[in-house]
């Protein structure tokens, strides 16, 4: 075990860009969910706690993952642009491939869970402080390990990601690559409206909604279109919770392990190729 | 010790190579001379696993650099991409990086000190903030701490003023190991005079002489036979010969002035 991990984590908290990623975008997203997109008062739009309450699922079900998907967005960019130094460092330093993708994860999930904590605490806080309602989901340390589990998702899409183009040789393609991850939330988000029906299963991070919807209400979600069963407009096939974790795990290792063989396979991107 | 072995890198298929069937071999101390834009940081980057080869091997103590992973102490380079781990300090770079690739942090801020770059500067600057020559200092200091079993320095001397230049000469003498130095510049001639050389123009490896060697010879165009060096460069033969014709190789200056001798 190197010092590689601390240095990760002291990086991860005091870089300014993975911060204003990380914690600025998220709050704004935060703050246009709860200010511009819901309606004053829930008396006003004729809703009482639970559909407060169900706002509140929503936003941590849907603004959540989008917005982790939009720190992902930076977190590819990174890995492309410092692979010299990961190949190197893999090479002729203490860590070997599978070590630095496992001291880099243990690096970076203090910053997920710093993340995922500050999504959770603001959509609470500017909650109340909109509707002056204090609504705590069912289960919050099953809402935070759900953010968390949706941050690792994304983690792992985001090293692939760049792995893969560096593999490839795809060096002008980090720019449209690295959107890859905001492109899979939105995939996500469009959940809200339309369901995947069983192909959920198969998707990365779409059942994690499921997920959180059922620790924030304590109610069992459908497998899509949470709009149309929020609203009761219509009838959708309930998730099948145990099936939707296992989906998620799945991924997760399934990501990590393409890391492993992916940085074995990867070289390193020079200042030459990118055309900086 | 390093060898190459017939090396091609081309870095886009429409692109024309950048190493032209490169045979070397480095042990001991090494000096790799050639213009700018001939290769030289390109071979280093072979030798590093971070470029892969079209074609060709870079072995490194025997072995296949491609197949290689976690040989602490197999090889140290400068060469600053490989620097470029996290968003921290120059300070904070030189702990961590000395602790990933078994250096001594204590041996790389003596080294840094000598050449200006205190603690408490380093604490102030991202190793990007640092001036060109700093920067140089600093990635040199990191690559020799490590006293790997083969050290690469990439072009170590640039930007660096006169004193700075003969101490870092001084000290570069004194390291174990096999040593590869790569530079423009033909005034190393003069202290490294027993160093094996290579010459590299246009992504093709010319050698080994001695540097004492090349330092006692001229430079003219055409094919000399008992030359001691003959190479191509813009399409143009040039020979490197003992005797009084043409101009001696220090008196370029810079390995870049090739082209003008050239022309006309």
């Amino acid at each position: 075990m190197s010092r590689y991990a601390y240095y990760k984590l002291k990086d991860m908290i005091t870089n300014v860009e993975a911060l204003a990623w990380g914690i600025g975008f998220i709050e704004f997203w935060v703050i246009m969910w709860i200010f511009v997109f819901s309606p004053s008062s829930p008396q006003e739009a004729g809703w009482g706690e639970a559909v407060v309450k169900g706002n509140i699922a929503m936003a941590y079900s849907f603004l959540g993952i989008l917005s982790m998907s939009s720190a992902a967005v930076g977190l590819t960019a990174g890995i492309y642009r410092s692979s010299f130094a990961r190949r190197f460092i893999t090479k002729f330093g203490r860590l070997g491939p599978a070590s630095l993708i496992a001291e880099d994860f243990a690096g970076s999930i203090a910053s997920i869970v710093l993340f995922a904590g500050v999504i959770f605490f603001s959509v609470e806080a500017l909650s109340y402080a909109r509707w002056g309602t204090l609504v705590v989901p069912e289960n919050p340390v099953g809402v935070l390990a759900d953010l968390v589990l949706a941050g690792i998702i994304l983690y792992w899409i985001a090293y692939d990601i760049a792995m893969a183009l560096i593999v490839a040789r795809r060096v002008r393609g980090v720019s449209g690559g690295s959107m890859l991850s905001l492109i899979v939330g939105f995939i996500v988000y469009a959940q809200l409206w339309v369901s995947f029906g069983k192909a959920a299963y198969a998707v990365p991070l779409a059942p994690v909604p499921a997920l959180l919807m059922y620790h924030s209400l304590g109610t069992y979600p459908p497998i899509g279109a949470y709009l149309l069963w929020l609203t009761g407009a219509g009838k959708v096939e309930a998730i099948d919770l145990r099936l939707a974790a296992l989906s998620s795990i799945l991924w997760v290792a399934a990501l990590a392990l393409i890391a492993v063989v992916l940085t074995r396979k990867g070289g390193a991107v020079s200042v030459e190729e990118l055309g900086m | 010790m390093l060898r190459a072995e017939n090396l091609s890198v081309q870095y886009r298929w429409r692109q024309e190579p950048v190493l032209r069937g490169v045979n070397a071999e480095f042990e001991g101390r090494c000096l790799l001379l050639g213009p700018n834009g001939s290769g030289k940081t390109t071979l280093f980057r072979v030798f590093s696993g971070l470029t892969p080869p079209k074609t060709g091997k870079a072995l490194i103590d025997g072995e296949d650099v491609t197949k290689i992973f976690g040989r602490v102490g197999a090889l140290a380079t400068n060469l600053p991409e490989v620097y470029n781990l996290f968003f921290l300090n120059a300070y904070d770079h030189v702990v961590a990086y000395s602790d990933i690739l078994g250096g001594d942090p204590d041996r790389a801020f003596e080294f840094m000190e000598r050449l200006g770059l205190m603690r408490d500067y380093l604490r102030k600057r991202k190793p990007w903030e640092l001036s060109g020559g700093q920067r140089k200092a600093f990635t040199t200091g990191l690559a020799l701490s490590v006293r790997a079993r083969n050290t690469l320095l990439d072009e170590p001397f640039e930007q660096l003023d006169p004193a700075k230049k003969a101490w870092l000469a001084e000290k570069l003498s004194s390291v174990e190991g096999t040593l590869v130095v790569n530079t423009h510049e033909t005034w190393v001639l003069k202290p490294f005079r027993d160093w094996v050389t290579y010459l590299i123009f246009e992504g093709r490896a010319y050698g080994p002489v001695k540097a004492g060697d090349l330092l006692e010879s001229r430079l003219v165009k055409g094919r000399v036979e008992d030359a001691v060096i003959t190479f191509e460069a813009s399409g143009k033969v040039f020979s490197l010969v003992r005797g009084e014709e043409g101009s001696p190789l220090t008196e370029l200056v810079t390995l870049d002035r090739v082209y003008e001798a050239g022309m006309g």
